[in-house]
């Protein structure tokens, strides 16, 4: 009974859908009823035949490739004709510490992954890697994160090695940011900064150093101000930490630790690098729903969304009768909702699908 | 760099090519020329010679091969002729920044990379080990090009060569999932689509066999050199990642479905296989 009735909502909300992905006819898409995705390697000559097919089989999950393919349904891979693929991003595994975390749907784990996907958009993706904001598009993923997609002609034709310096590069720090570096020749400039107590000649990023060396340099100019080395001392190593001396003064082996973790803590996001890296890969299609939330993976402004309120897929104003299998609360749409097992209650509908999709509830 | 007749064969204005009509002697040239590069002699081929020992190269197949001969190749760019030969492969290169598109199509890496706003800044050193990088992969990236178009001659040549190349290495690693007869196909490398999932399964093996992480980490290389290009190569730093990754894992089973839902495993080979996969 429960799966007559989620497939018949979906097939209403599917009879409604005029978002599809833009050059359908090349790409290749999946789709699942019992899993994410069960069947693959379809395609569609237009958005028409797209619509029509989510509307006549409603399927619980809709994935589309990341790649433009000649001939998208053409199988083994090779057969496609790779044509150049979007770069996807996927954060779903928030940074966020101790937290009274809700199995059911978790309001905290969702904003800390809206702040994450956003810091990857400004700093990363607007940022260092400089696209343009045209090029690119956020969406929910329907369930715990968001996806990122990067489409243009330059990163169309980007191999999985490119795919993965990018992708790595939002993730941490990568290559050594501090160097004690080798004595050559009479060490002139050694022994001069050992003379005013340097204990070994340890080079870093500048005042000038961009990426990931701005990152760490950054912070180590605050950690340095904050730290509580003497005035003068202080003043010896911002000096010397302008031209990316980083061993002037004794003792600041410990700031610059804390420098990167510092570093570290603020810039490294959590990704799911394999999204990325993978150009065969199939991904959620925006505006589509998750069959495990009944919510949509809604394109958004991150700035300002919030999947709880506007990515739901069906009217609140339609209450369902549902039986619940197990105790749950949880919060949805702005209200708090609390169920009790063997208890049939009823309840606006995005919250009874979101039960009776995640198992915790049937029809009553 | 002149366009008409630029210094390195491996210029895009390059004009050299095969031609219709192969000569003996200059299948030879190409020949010796090709085995002093793979003895790690290089200098500056003419672009006929270059063009055959490339094709050669391909009649061979050989990852290592490959390898040794992109080295070879990447070594002859003098330094006075870094930037002339940096704007073939970066064309945007402009006052030491290349837009990020660019510096990573070209193989440069973004550890420690100085990038700021989708420009990546390089000094000088940094662009000699880009262009030189740049040269090794455009001469790797010809791997997936076709094979059947080559001339029955070249390939005759080809073959008698291999004899006299230097030995590879081999995989020597041993132990019961490692001679599964899935896995012996699998270590001649996979198409694209099933590279992954191959080297997940290879590094599997090898950490239920109780092979060293080295020895894996070899044998994972190896992998990665045999598997086929298609629109991409499948690098050894992405076999050996998934070995990392496997060897973190230990526990991590080797499933007979897993290999079968990833066209790994046809049933033909599971017919014979001691396990007998239901």
């Amino acid at each position: 009974m429960n799966g007559d009735y989620v497939r018949e909502r979906l097939s209403w909300f599917y009879s409604r859908f005029d978002t599809p992905p833009h050059e359908v006819a090349k790409r290749e898409f999946g789709f699942g009823w019992n899993s994410k995705i069960d069947q693959r390697h379809k395609s569609f000559p237009s958005p028409k035949e797209l619509r029509e097919f989510l509307r006549r089989e409603s399927p619980l999950y809709a994935s589309y490739s990341v790649a433009y393919y000649q001939i998208p349904d053409g199988r083994p891979m090779q057969r496609k004709g790779f044509l150049g693929a979007e770069i996807a991003f996927d954060i779903d595994k928030p940074r966020i510490g101790e937290h009274g975390h809700n199995g059911i749907i978790c309001p905290a784990c969702l904003d800390a992954a809206r702040t994450d996907a956003l810091q990857l958009l400004e700093e990363y993706l607007l940022g260092d890697f400089g696209f343009s904001s045209h090029e690119v598009t956020a969406n929910f993923s329907g369930s715990k994160g968001y996806h990122l997609h990067v489409d243009s002609e330059a990163v169309r034709q980007l191999g999985s090695d490119a795919r993965r310096e990018i992708v790595e590069y939002a993730s941490e720090p990568r290559g050594e940011l501090l160097v004690e570096e080798e004595i050559l020749g009479d060490a002139r400039e050694f022994y001069e900064e050992k003379k005013r107590g340097a204990s070994k000649l340890l080079r870093g990023p500048d005042e000038k150093a961009r990426g990931w060396g701005k990152k760490f340099h950054d912070e180590a100019v605050a950690g340095l101000k904050a730290s509580p080395l003497d005035d003068e001392k202080k003043k010896l190593a911002l000096e010397n930490l302008r031209r990316g001396n980083y061993g002037a003064v004794k003792g600041t082996e410990k700031i610059w630790e804390a420098a990167l973790a510092a570093a570290k803590a603020k810039h490294a996001l959590v990704l799911d690098k394999q999204v990325t890296l993978d150009t065969a890969r199939l991904i959620r299609m925006p505006e589509t729903i998750h069959g495990g939330t009944g919510f949509v993976a809604k394109k958004c402004d991150l700035k300002k969304f919030d999947p709880l309120r506007d990515a739901l897929a069906f009217p609140e104003k339609n209450m369902v009768r549902v039986k619940p299998a197990k105790n749950a609360a949880f919060e949805l749409m702005g209200k708090t909702f609390e169920v009790k097992e063997g208890v049939p209650v009823d309840m606006p509908e995005p919250a009874a699908m979101l039960l009776l999709l995640k198992g915790y509830a049937t029809l009553a | 760099m002149q366009s008409e007749s630029p210094k390195y064969p491996f210029l895009s204005a390059s004009k050299g090519s095969v031609g219709a009509e192969l000569k003996e002697d200059e299948i030879e040239r190409a020949a010796a020329f090709l085995m002093d590069a793979l003895r790690g002699k290089a200098h500056v081929p003419s672009s006929k010679v270059y063009a055959l020992s490339r094709l050669l190269l391909h009649a061979l197949d050989d990852g290592w091969a490959y390898g040794k001969f992109s080295d070879a190749m990447a070594k002859t760019v003098e330094d006075k002729d870094t930037e002339a030969v940096a704007l073939d492969f970066f064309p945007s290169y402009s006052h030491g920044k290349i837009p990020l598109p660019e510096y990573l199509k070209g193989g440069g890496s973004l550890s420690g990379a100085s990038l700021d706003k989708g420009f990546v800044s390089v000094d000088a050193g940094e662009l000699r080990s880009l262009v030189r990088n740049a040269v090794r992969k455009k001469i790797l990236d010809f791997r997936s090009a076709r094979r059947d178009l080559i001339p029955k001659r070249v390939l005759e040549i080809a073959e008698e060569m291999r004899k006299k190349l230097p030995k590879p290495s081999h995989v020597t690693a041993r132990g019961k999932n490692l001679e599964l007869p899935c896995v012996q196909v699998l270590l001649k490398g996979e198409p694209e689509g099933s590279r992954y999932y191959g080297a997940m399964a290879l590094a599997i093996a090898c950490v239920r066999d109780g092979v060293s992480k080295d020895a894996a980490m070899e044998v994972m290389e190896e992998y990665a050199n045999r598997c086929a290009h298609g629109t991409h190569p499948f690098s050894s730093r992405e076999a050996r990642d998934v070995a990392e990754w496997v060897y973190r894992h230990p526990n991590v089973r080797f499933s007979c479905r897993r290999m079968q839902d990833n066209n790994l495993a046809p049933t033909e080979l599971c017919d014979r296989c001691r396990w007998k996969p239901r």
